[in-house]
């Protein structure tokens, strides 16, 4: 890792990051908020676990569990989450290498492996962040607004773990296109195809029997934390798989950035 | 101070490069000794950046050797503490304050930028310019910002690419004379440009490379004299019998007679000296005539 290049890194979230961080735990304090104000979210939810609590596993759990994972789950979550991973992953290669800016790095002594791991730093710490402050968001709510239901500060800090792995996968996605690509524009239109393709895939391939084992494939379909919300259990395989998730593809992104040729910009 | 380097600075032996079925270069070979500045010149696309880009260690060849201060520039990256690269078109980080960028790039090179004053006055750069955004800068002042972060720390090799591009006279006058002073102090330079003048003014030799090939290498004089030059001969009586050697008749008009020699200019004075002539004049030949005469040769080569 380079001391300097962190510094920069972290110089350049210092408005984006935050800004995603507030709203994020803007949304989870709003999800537990409004669960906590109204009867009519709590039976309407109830009702839906009922329709379609299959699919997202919350048959028989607590309604605020069943509404903090579904937080978790749903798109505001993932999209502020997936900006930040996949916003940082793209600029790290095909960003910067697109700029110009990536050949002023490296024609210093500087390894590509330790632009790679600076890099890596700051994706794992924000993502960490990120879902933290959602739980921070629900924590608090639950704090001001007693609300029915029971949430453990506990399991939700950990459910923003495994969440923040859920999003070092997304990034991951991003550094493994934007190692094979010298554009930003088209390998940020990649991650997000592939992402949205991912995500459909969780909910739409389980619909139809011979395709309902291919949702595996989906990193969506390992991060469920109604589990861990309702009974402080941590899923570890689950857990392992989201970590190969993100682990493999951050890997291929190492090993290609590291032998590419840099003739962009 | 820094120690000053005693080999080669750059070796390239036979470097090849394809992108897909282009050949960007074709087994080069180049040398570039410490107090040395190398002029690299050749038309869009003849392969300068990439050789540039393969001395820098952002690209690897696919055949030949390729040592820069004494070791692999793919394989080692210590080696880049002494080196400076002004790619033709820096990615400067808008966001950032002049002066933050430069710390930036110091930071990363490991080395304190003991240059940048100096460099800085030599440029005209103002400190109120150095503490704006450089995204609030003209395409002169990035420029200039480009040519500080390479030179700033004083390393043993700078690779410039284009880096008169976009620069005013007097801020260029000022950019040699940097240039020569780093020359002066025992670093080697090799600098590409389409400004022909800035070759000639700064440059102790000359490269051309055309199609991925080096077509011509010396002093410019040398290279100057493997060219032709253009003789002017003003004759007393117009029926005068002209033959000349190494020379090649391409007008005459009346008393006025224009030739070109090839060669050595001994044997030519000798024999001019044997004419009745009311004047001589014998045109030096310049880069540009150089630059394109190895290109026309090239071209009708192909």
């Amino acid at each position: 890792m380079n001391r300097a290049l962190i510094v920069r890194l972290i110089r350049e979230q210092r408005v984006r990051l935050p800004l995603e961080v507030v709203l994020i735990g803007l949304w989870g304090f709003l999800l537990v908020a409004v669960f906590a104000t109204s009867e009519v979210f709590t039976k309407q939810l109830e009702a839906q676990a009922d329709q379609f609590g299959g699919l997202l596993d919350l048959v028989g759990l607590d309604p605020l569990a069943q509404w903090a994972s579904i937080g978790f789950q749903h798109p505001i979550f993932l999209l502020g989450g997936g900006l930040f991973a996949v916003g940082l992953s793209i600029r790290a290669i095909a960003g910067e290498l697109e700029a110009g800016s990536l050949a002023l790095a490296l024609s210093r002594p500087l390894a590509r492996r330790t632009w790679f791991l600076s890099h890596l730093v700051v994706l794992i710490v924000g993502c960490v962040i990120i879902g933290e402050a959602f739980a921070l968001g629900c924590l608090l709510a639950v704090a001001l607004t007693d609300p029915m239901g029971n949430l453990e500060s506990v399991s939700m800090l950990l459910a923003g773990l495994q969440s923040a792995l859920l999003l070092l996968a997304l990034g991951g996605i991003g550094f493994v296109i934007s190692a094979f690509s010298s554009e930003r524009g088209r390998a940020l239109s990649w991650s997000v195809g592939v992402i949205v393709v991912l995500y459909a895939g969780n909910f739409l391939l389980p619909l139809w029997g011979p395709t309902k084992a291919a949702a595996q494939l989906s990193p969506f379909a390992w991060f469920n934390p109604a589990q861990l919300l309702q009974r402080g259990t941590v899923a570890w395989g689950d857990v392992l798989v989201l970590l190969l998730y993100a682990a493999i593809p951050l890997s291929v992104a190492a090993w290609q950035f590291a032998r590419r040729d840099l003739a962009g910009g | 101070m820094h120690d000053v380097f005693v080999e080669p600075v750059i070796s390239l032996q036979g470097i090849t490069k394809r992108f897909g079925d282009h050949a960007a270069l074709g087994g080069v070979d180049l040398e570039v000794e410490p107090g040395e500045i190398r002029g690299f010149l050749g038309p869009n696309g003849a392969g300068k950046t990439t050789a540039m880009r393969i001395i820098v260690g952002l690209l690897r060849a696919d055949e030949g050797t390729a040592t820069v201060l004494g070791g692999d520039p793919w394989g080692d990256h210590a080696v880049r503490a002494e080196l400076g690269y002004l790619p033709s078109d820096p990615g400067l980080y808008g966001r950032m304050r002049g002066s933050e960028l430069l710390d930036h790039f110091a930071a990363l090179s490991g080395r304190e930028p003991v240059l940048r004053a100096a460099a800085v006055d030599l440029l005209r750069f103002s400190q109120a310019d150095l503490e704006r955004p450089v995204r609030t800068y003209s395409k002169g002042m990035r420029q200039k910002l480009g040519v500080l972060q390479a030179v700033q720390h004083d390393p043993q090799l700078l690779i410039l690419d284009e880096p008169g591009e976009g620069l005013d006279p007097l801020v260029l006058s000022g950019l040699i004379e940097l240039l020569r002073d780093r020359r002066d102090a025992g670093r080697a330079i090799l600098f590409s440009s389409h400004v022909l003048a800035e070759v000639s003014a700064l440059c102790d030799r000359v490269t051309m490379i055309r199609d991925g090939a080096i077509v011509g290498e010396g002093t410019i004089a040398e290279l100057s004299s493997q060219r032709a030059r253009t003789v002017v001969l003003e004759l007393v009586d117009p029926a005068t019998n002209i033959a000349l050697p190494g020379c090649e008749l391409t007008d005459r008009t009346g008393t006025r007679v224009t030739l070109q020699h090839h060669g050595e200019v001994g044997p030519l004075l000798q024999a001019l000296s044997l004419l009745d002539l009311h004047d001589v004049r014998i045109e030096e030949v310049s880069l540009d005539e150089v630059f394109m005469e190895y290109n026309r040769d090239h071209e009708a080569t192909a």
